[in-house]
Order: structure tokens, then sequence, then C-alpha cells
């Protein structure tokens, strides 16, 4: 990433060319079906703009919310699906919703609970949404969890945009780059609105080298969940409902106003997520390494008395 | 200012520079210990940055 620096007076597309191909070649899909964005939350707003507007957006509740917001900017119908009894997708119920929308939105793992949805529910959506209404399914978490991709799924699935982001486990948020996988009609229909973008030279080379550490992924994937698990493990013997997160974050039933907490923990010196107004009484905690965790959890049990 | 007499206000100027004076020469020791960095716990970021490799 330093040597990217040097390079900053040029715009760097043989090194976004060769994180294509580099991705491509790992994922086992074909170059013309990856591009790169400055951030995948970028992929997912364009997305949002080349296929709401007259027809809906369909997302869960609670999740990330810059699709909602997107589609409500340009004036986009929005159908909120709350999470099943498992803190899955609800995809029957994401279906009944609108037979004709724009654009599915799916996270999985799902931000801010972390909770997962089985492959097959995904596969039966795909298989029963309308051929012209674009399912995103968002993999931002995907690395710390166990749950299959949908990359394979995009040979067939021509309605089909999975998200990737080296902003999670690859520890790169700051440098904002993140990935879009569909076929060629669907990434052309986002380019409308980004223009062949190019990402910044010192992160596209931090991401090359993210995808060429071989050993990243299951290194932090294993860090991360022990100290995730080990947290929700003391929380909940403690008698604290949290949700059962396969990502780097995770929630937490306080059972009261949790604007409040969040203000409480802050003057503890703890900075933990906002809150979801469909989820009023639960805090979203992200893992951080674990003196933080022990810094979290001194502070929630001072707080929380 | 209506309630100020024109005396208190020269009294007031000629204090001015001093306040200056006492702001400016605060000794380090009289400002606030620092506390501990926040724990940032709340944008789903690694705590790790990026590969070493990178």
């Amino acid at each position: 990433m330093h040597q990217g620096v040097a390079g900053c007076g040029r715009y760097p597309y043989p090194l976004q060319y060769q994180l294509i191909e580099v991705f491509a070649r790992q994922q086992g899909v074909d170059e013309d079906q990856v591009q790169v964005f400055c951030g995948s939350k970028l992929a997912l707003q364009n997305a949002v703009h080349a296929f709401t507007g007259p027809r809906s957006l369909v997302v869960p509740e609670p999740s990330y919310e810059t699709p909602a917001q997107t589609a409500e900017a340009r004036g986009a119908k929005v159908h909120s699906v709350p999470l099943n009894a498992q803190q899955a997708h609800d995809v029957e119920a994401m279906l009944a919703v609108d037979p004709k929308p724009g654009l599915i939105y799916l996270c999985n793992p799902n931000n801010p609970t972390g909770s997962v949805t089985p492959a097959a529910d995904i596969e039966r959506l795909l298989r029963k949404a309308p051929a012209d209404s674009v399912v995103v399914v968002d993999e931002a978490y995907i690395h710390f969890s166990d749950v299959p991709s949908c990359i394979p799924l995009v040979k067939t699935h021509a309605n089909l945009l999975v998200l990737r982001t080296f902003s999670k486990l690859y520890g790169m948020a700051g440098a904002r780059v993140g990935l879009a996988v569909g076929q060629p009609p669907l990434l052309e229909a986002l380019e409308k609105f980004d223009g062949y973008n190019v990402a910044a030279e010192p992160s596209l080379r931090g991401a090359l080298a993210s995808l060429e550490d071989a050993s990243l992924v299951a290194r932090r994937k294993q860090d991360n969940q022990q100290l995730r698990d080990a947290t929700v493990a003391r929380l909940s013997r403690a008698g604290w409902r949290c949700t059962a997160s396969q990502a780097n974050c995770f929630m937490v039933d306080v059972r009261r106003p949790a604007e409040a907490i969040v203000a409480a923990l802050k003057e503890q010196q703890v900075l933990v997520g906002r809150v979801w107004p469909s989820w009023p009484t639960w805090i979203r905690v992200s893992v951080g390494d674990e003196a933080q965790m022990r810094r979290f959890e001194d502070a929630f049990f001072r707080v929380l008395v | 200012m209506e309630g100020l007499s024109r005396r208190r206000l020269v009294g007031l100027s000629a204090a001015l520079p001093l306040l200056g004076q006492v702001s400016w020469a605060a000794p380090a020791a009289a400002a606030a210990a620092p506390g501990p960095a926040p724990v940032r716990l709340n944008y789903n970021e690694s705590p790790f940055g990026p590969s070493a490799a990178a």
C-alpha cells in the first residue's frame, strides 16, 4: 500500500484489471463478471439507482440501511420484511410482498444481527423471483461465516448480483474497495452511474495483497469467532439475549431503550453501533480485539447492573 | 453592556490581556488528564487493519 502512494499521479487501471483477474480466477468466474468499486456501498447504491424507481425495493428488517435510504431518496417504494424467528431472511414473505419488485436485497450474514440465511432459502428465492427482478446478495461478512457464497450461482442466474468488500475481514474500511459479481449486462447497468471509475492505487495494492495472503481469511475468521463467541457466552450466562451471529458483530437485547445504553456506554469510552428503530431495545456490538472486548464487557456490566 | 459603568468597562479592558496570559500560561499539569482512548466497536471494522503483506 505504501508503494502505491508514489503511483497516485496516475489512474491505476492496470492494477484494477489485475485485481479483477486474481479475484475471478480464485472464484471461478469470468473476468467480465467482476467489477471494482470504491467500496461495495457504491455498487449497492448504483444497483438501487439502476433497478428501482418505478419499481420497488424489498429489504429485510433489520438490515443494512443503505439500499432503503437510497431508494427512498429516489422516491421508490420500499417494502421492509421482518426477519423470521430464526433471524434469517423470510424469503417467502419477501417474495410475496411485491410480485414485480425492481430489486430484492439480501445480506448474508446479515448486518446488524450477524445471523445467516440458509443457502437453500436463497436458492429458492432465486428460483421464484421474477427473471427481471434483480437480487442483490451482500456478502460483506461472508468470510466470518460458514455459509456458502452465492458467487457460483451468478453463472446460472442473470438477475443475481453478489457484493464483496475489503472493509471487514480484510481490515481496509478506510481504503474503500469493493467488488460486484454478476453477468455483464448487470454490471454495465451499474457502470451507467459509476462511469468505469477506478479505485486508488494504495487501495488496489492492499486488496491484491489481501487476496494473495493465503492464510489471512482462516486466521482472522478463527480469531473473530473465538472473541465473539466468548463475549456472547459471558453475556448469555448473565441472562442477556444475543443474536446467533456468524459475523464480526452481534446484537444484545438490553431490555430497555437502547439509545440510552449506547449513550451510557459512550460515557464509559466504549462506542457501540447505532440502534435500528424496528429493534429499539437491541444494541449492535462490533467484535474488536481481546482488550477491546474486555473493556466492552466491563462497561456493559457497569452500565447494566 | 448597558448595565456596566464606564469605570467597570475600563477595568475589564485592562484585565483582558492578563486573562489571555493566564489562559495561555496555564501549566500543563492543570489540564485534565487524558483518559483511555475510546473503544470503537461501532462500525464493524477490523481491529487488525490491512494484511501485513499489504
